[in-house]
């Protein structure tokens, strides 16, 4: 179904002038799905193009044939808010997070539960690595938990790693699939505040500065601190389309976005001590 | 929502920017769509492997016409050109051919080609938002501590080239030729005498009236060269109030300046002479803007527009009622057209009242609209004319962008 186009601005014409106004913006609807019963708050196409995965705010899982008219296929488990779904081709499974703390395994096909990892917060973030049989998973508050694919055991947290919101908990696997991409806070402030930190004088995180991190799954320890010099609050990491940038996406009063090095990023994991590491690009 | 394979990114404005959806190169940061704001997303939202097309969920509010989950053709363009070039508000922008150089309220300073998207320079957390002259050595003024020139290419920080020069506000305009800076400051009033009397002496005989004699404000008005990295001539500064505001026409032939007590003063760009005062402009005047025949235009920060050859009024001018005009006002570079900062209340059905930013074309001498852009949805920092048929206007949503306003 197509909405009608808003009627374009075009051509006013009064007693003394004629006023152009700017082109009408694009309409770009080709069609809409139905069936949903609560805001998705996240999405995940499967490697076809035209099977779409949602997450919704109730804890459903749809998935879609966005090219036909059947109801989508229900996936239900979880209570709360979906706030992560990643497909995997290579085993027909789908690994999808919510707030109600759990992680579940999906087989797509039959939409039957495979696992479910309990993590007992809010899960905001969820990646994995199938070259590496290894998870990461974003809890609020954090840490990150690192869990082995194969039979859902955390193997051991990402230490310093913790999300910067309530809602976002951005987690990537590198190419070599054991170097994992998450934001963290590490307290850089004098002793007199670390002093009243800990007798309760001033907030917890007072002193503490955010950072985006590459830490090692195999340890748990950070390798690369990659301060943005701008906001600290990434939404989502991926690769540069040339493969040669690792960006990450910052969203407030507009879209903000971070890159780093492949390269350089590189180096610093081959360095026996950990690196602080500048951004390359900000725009 | 970020699809970094298919080089694309979707973005959303939050409510009071009516949830506009926009799709953008993720490259270069030119704006491929700008769409229709039924289309904006309040959930989430992915595009597809191959980057054809995007789903959105447009969400419950009663301002869309019906809950449901959007499927999205991202081949459609806009044909406006726009670019995503500062990561805050864009505070100041210059250009040079097809270089465009932004500064935004991170201090962050970007160059950009227009043409090709491709990033030149990027400096970051500089001290203030700079002022940039993009000669062949570009240069940032930064202001503080104390005025100093950064050389862009080679990094080396030199002093300002006069001790007495601290700050570059609120006047700081390239000459269309890049030859010459004109600049204007003002001083702070228990400092003045020194460099009131120093300014004094290389005034013109008919301004010794203007010469303080206690501590007061003066604000200077010079050019600088940034060839010979020397202040030049001086103009007979206004002494009575700050500046609010000068420029100079397109071929340099005229300058044109005002002050807070809404006195403007047209001056031969080549000799300094003055050549006319204009001491009555409605409402005190805040934007000036003159051509090369020195046809000249005041307008007020409440809408009202007065044009005056010389010292002869010629015609005035006022927005509705509903319309605030805003720091921006420029000459076309014929000189027979302004463009103007305009922000009109609109009350959008389902979105509520809301100022929409207009970037007008108005003709001269009768400031008649001929053309009215409406496409931008936040405020409107400034605007320039990098070629007679381009208009370039930079908003606080760190957009750029670039209008073909005529053939």
């Amino acid at each position: 179904m197509k909405f009608c186009r808003l009627a374009p601005l075009g051509l006013l014409v009064s007693a003394f002038c004629v006023v152009a106004q700017d082109v009408p913006p694009a309409n770009p609807e080709i069609g809409q799905l139905r069936g949903s019963t609560s805001l998705s708050h996240t999405f995940a196409w499967m490697p076809d193009g035209r099977t779409l995965l949602s997450g919704e705010e109730n804890g459903s899982v749809l998935l879609w044939d966005t090219v036909g008219n059947a109801e989508p296929k229900r996936f239900e488990g979880h209570s709360k808010w979906v706030s992560a779904l990643v497909p995997d081709s290579s085993t027909g499974r789908i690994y999808s997070a919510s707030h109600d703390g759990k992680v579940i395994v999906w087989n797509a096909a039959s939409a039957e539960k495979v696992a479910v990892w309990e993590l007992g917060k809010p899960v905001l973030g969820l990646a994995i690595s199938p070259k590496a049989g290894l998870a990461a998973v974003a809890v609020k508050d954090g840490p990150v938990r690192i869990i082995s694919l194969s039979d859902g055991r955390e193997l051991r947290v990402l230490d310093g790693s913790k999300p910067n919101g309530l809602w976002d908990g951005p987690v990537f696997f590198l190419d070599d699939g054991r170097s994992v991409v998450a934001t963290g806070d590490h307290f850089i402030g004098t002793p007199e505040i670390a002093a009243m930190v800990a007798a309760g004088k001033i907030a917890p995180d007072a002193g503490r500065q955010s950072f985006s991190g590459v830490w090692k799954a195999e340890t748990g320890a950070v390798q690369v601190r990659m301060p943005s010099l701008g906001w600290e609050f990434p939404k989502q990491f991926y690769y540069t389309a040339r493969h040669d940038r690792l960006a990450a996406l910052c969203v407030g009063n507009g879209a903000q976005i971070t890159e780093w090095s492949v390269t350089d990023i590189a180096k610093a994991l081959a360095s026996p001590v950990p690196v602080e590491l500048p951004p390359t690009s900000r725009r | 929502m970020v699809n970094p394979s298919a080089g694309l990114i979707l973005t959303n404005a939050e409510y009071f920017h009516k949830y506009r959806s926009r799709l953008w190169d993720l490259q270069t940061g030119r704006l491929l769509s700008d769409f229709d704001p039924s289309y904006g997303y309040i959930g989430a939202g992915a595009i597809t492997p191959d980057g054809k097309r995007a789903i959105i969920d447009r969400g419950l509010d009663p301002a869309f016409r019906q809950r449901g989950l959007s499927i999205l053709d991202l081949s459609q363009r806009t044909k406006t050109e726009v670019w995503a070039v500062a990561t805050n508000n864009v505070v100041s922008l210059q250009y040079r051919g097809p270089l465009i150089c932004t500064t935004d309220g991170w201090g962050d300073l970007r160059i950009w080609n227009r043409e090709t998207g491709h990033e030149v320079l990027w400096c970051s957390r500089l001290p203030t938002a700079p002022k940039v002259y993009l000669g062949d050595d570009p240069v940032a003024f930064i202001e503080q501590p104390t005025l100093q020139l950064l050389h862009l290419k080679s990094g080396a920080v030199t002093p300002a080239p006069d001790p007495d020069l601290r700050s570059l506000w609120p006047v700081f305009e390239v000459a269309r030729d890049g030859k010459s800076i004109l600049i204007g400051n003002n001083y702070p009033s228990t400092d003045s005498n020194t460099v009131g009397a120093r300014i004094a002496r290389t005034l013109p005989a008919q301004v010794g009236r203007y010469v303080p004699v206690a501590p007061r404000k003066i604000s200077a008005l010079r050019f600088f060269d940034p060839g010979l990295h020397q202040i030049g001539a001086g103009f007979d500064a206004h002494f009575d109030h700050g500046l609010s505001k000068a420029a100079l026409s397109p071929n340099g032939a005229r300058v044109i300046s005002i002050d807070d007590g809404g006195v403007a003063r047209l001056f031969d760009g080549k000799t300094q002479h003055l050549l006319a005062e204009i001491a009555g402009t409605k409402t005190h005047a805040k934007l000036v803007c003159t051509n090369d025949d020195g046809l000249f235009v005041t307008a007020s920060e409440q809408g009202r527009f007065q044009v005056f050859r010389g010292s002869e009024g010629l015609g005035e001018a006022a927005v509705p009622a509903d319309t605030k005009l805003l720091a921006g006002m420029i000459i076309a570079p014929d000189g027979k057209a302004i463009a103007t900062i305009e922000e009109v209340a609109t009350d959008i059905p389902g979105f509520g009242y809301n100022q929409q930013p207009h970037i007008r074309i108005r003709a001269l001498p009768k400031l008649e609209i001929v053309r009215d852009f409406t496409g931008s949805l936040v405020t409107a920092g400034g605007i320039a004319f990098p070629d007679p048929a381009t208009l370039v206007s930079w908003h606080d949503d760190g957009t750029v962008r670039v209008w073909k306003w005529k053939e």
